[in-house]
């Protein structure tokens, strides 16, 4: 079965009379629902009126003028950095906040600001970085069968043995569907294409990664496909003559082919979707709504105390 | 009595008690001498290892037990891994651990309870505690308004959550599953008339952060004038309350007895300045 990312409060109290099992079926005549979801009915309403407001000319351009630019970061930045600036000035108009007490919080604002948008330009890369590798560790850790568990360990520690995998897959009716669909699954992204550069940037790159790196670099706009499809067949067609992009495929295949194995494995699909949960809130939220702002306000207090000070200097 | 399902698992392959192995004699009639008790052992912290696979394991039990299946005894799950290693890491272990996959469960079972509860615990509990904690005779106050702006926007934040970004989220997830219901229009668009996933595809993606993002822009301004607008209430009812006031109460009561500030409401004539000076002494600027 597969999992539900979002429980809705009703799904959530037919499910309680039984904690053990959460795919039990809900109890007839349920008192909760009423065979009504006024929630549900919403997000319907919701989603048609995305649909429509998707299918109009002005909102598909601008989609394709987006969809090949790594914005996003910008964006979640610009976002965050508008609702402190607008925090400041409500905060500087506020009749009913104390005046002496005006300035020090805009500062802690300011400050608050200032610390978790360095935090998501610099930290986050790095906490990706590691974050993923232990997720690709916990997953495997958690894969129910312990054969396939067994293959996906040495697959881990060596990429090249996908190879290997593939070829005993082809006995096997279930794993040779899963793996035959893994090119098909392989992705150009951001991080592929950062750890090419990285590669490159360190001087270990070979013949063909340079070639390809240059190759993607002038890729122009594509018609009726994206860039990173683009770039993925070229990708695909250099990865025959080079060991580093071979490593490359395999380690995101390894990736794909845990998420298919989860699709029949309902202990690790739960577990990885609980992961996921806990991980952006215990790391990112803990960071950017717990240290950031705690650390921020011995900052802002002493910034705020010498601007006072030299108020009080030149009045005096 | 406990019937044995001897061909499933290692674990029902050695036997829970003597009188089950008396009467599970075809399957397990092989009596171990002391010689073979230390097999016994071994083979069965090599299943123990295996925790998550078999929910009940007492080896207590099995070390009392002397007899063992032999023809049930290399199973898939008794092989020995520990050669790789991956598996002698820390994160390894970690990653079995029940606890965590307790937490993990409850975390993917309640998801938006999860959610906003880790949420409104730190921004209405930890945070403000710890911003507090740092707190001393001369920085109190601008501790406490940075508290109490802490809890403010966190009560905003899961309000707006809950009432708008939410429900658009699960909008958008409905378009990704079924878009040939919700998205009849932009179908082809979303997925290069058929040739992508609704998930793969990079166009939906972009509009999925579009469609996340816009409504934080546009909510932003209302969002902020609320979340700053409740700060000297939350200060008044809960945080004087707690952490008490610098604010003298003698000038509270001196200001009370001031006849320009208890009649300054009618006072039209000269409202505008005695108003005025009167705020401001209250405040402390005029010091």
């Amino acid at each position: 079965m597969q999992i539900q990312p979002y429980t809705s409060k009703y799904n959530l109290l037919k499910y309680s009379h039984n904690n053990n099992n959460r795919y039990s079926t809900p109890l007839k005549g349920d008192v909760v629902s009423f065979g009504i979801n006024p929630m549900g009915k919403i997000t319907d309403g919701l989603a048609h009126g995305m649909g429509k407001i998707g299918a109009t000319k002005p909102v598909q351009r601008l989609v394709d003028f987006l969809k090949d630019r790594n914005y996003q970061q910008h964006l979640a930045a610009f976002v965050g950095v508008m609702l402190s600036s607008f925090y400041m000035l409500d905060t500087a108009k506020s009749k009913k906040i104390e005046k002496d007490q005006k300035m020090p919080l805009i500062v802690n604002q300011a400050a608050v600001c200032a610390l978790s948008t360095a935090g998501a330009y610099t930290l986050d890369n790095y906490l990706d970085r590691h974050i993923a590798n232990f997720t690709e560790k916990f997953n495997i850790a958690n894969i129910s069968d312990p054969k396939t568990r067994k293959m996906f360990a040495k697959l881990h520690d060596n990429p090249e043995y996908l190879a290997v995998v593939k070829r005993r897959a082809q006995n096997n009716p279930e794993l040779k569907k899963s793996f035959e669909i893994l090119d098909k699954m392989f992705e150009f992204n951001a991080g592929v294409e950062k750890e090419l550069k990285n590669i490159v940037k360190k001087g270990t790159a070979d013949e063909t990664v340079k070639n390809l790196m240059s190759q993607i670099t002038q890729l122009g706009k594509q018609n009726g496909m994206d860039k990173a499809d683009k770039a993925k067949e070229l990708f695909m067609a250099a990865k025959k003559n080079s060991k580093t992009l071979t490593n490359i495929f395999n380690k995101q295949s390894m990736t794909n082919a845990i998420k298919l194995t989860s699709n029949n494995d309902t202990k690790l699909s739960t577990l990885m979707n609980g992961f996921k949960i806990a991980k952006s809130l215990m790391i990112f939220a803990m960071i950017y709504r717990f240290i950031a702002p705690v650390v921020a306000t011995p900052i802002a207090n002493s910034i705020s105390e010498k601007i006072e000070n030299k108020k009080k200097a030149a009045n005096a | 009595m406990i019937k044995l399902q001897t061909n499933q698992t290692p674990v029902a392959g050695i036997m829970r008690s003597k009188r089950e192995a008396a009467l599970g004699s075809e399957m397990s009639s092989v009596a171990t001498s002391p010689k073979n008790h230390f097999e016994l052992e071994h083979s069965a912290f090599k299943v123990c290892s295996d925790k998550n696979h078999y929910d009940v394991y007492d080896h207590a039990v099995i070390k009392k037990t002397n007899s063992v299946n032999k023809f049930n005894k290399k199973t898939a799950s008794n092989v020995n891994f520990r050669g790789l290693p991956i598996m002698k890491t820390k994160t390894w272990k970690l990653a079995q651990s029940n606890l965590l996959h307790k937490f993990l469960k409850m975390a993917d079972s309640n998801q938006t309870v999860f959610d906003a509860l880790f949420a409104l615990l730190i921004t209405c509990g930890l945070r403000p505690a710890a911003i507090m904690a740092q707190a001393n005779e001369h920085n109190k106050e601008k501790n406490k308004k940075a508290a109490s702006h802490s809890i403010s926007s966190g009560i905003i934040g899961y309000i707006f959550a809950v009432i708008i970004y939410s429900p658009i989220k699960k909008g958008l997830d409905k378009i990704r599953k079924n878009p040939e219901i919700y998205a009849e229009k932009a179908k082809d668009f979303f997925t290069y008339n058929g040739t992508k996933k609704m998930a793969a595809s990079k166009r939906f993606q972009t509009y999925t952060m579009m469609c996340n993002y816009i409504p934080q822009v546009i909510t932003a301004s209302v969002r902020s004038a609320i979340t700053i607008a409740m700060i000297p209430y939350i200060d008044k009812y809960i945080l004087n309350k707690i952490f008490g006031s610098n604010i003298k109460p003698t000038t509270k009561a001196e200001l009370q007895n001031d006849p320009t500030y208890k009649f300054a409401f009618i006072n039209f004539k000269n409202n505008n300045s005695n108003a005025k000076k009167v705020f401001q002494s209250f405040t402390g600027v005029m010091k």
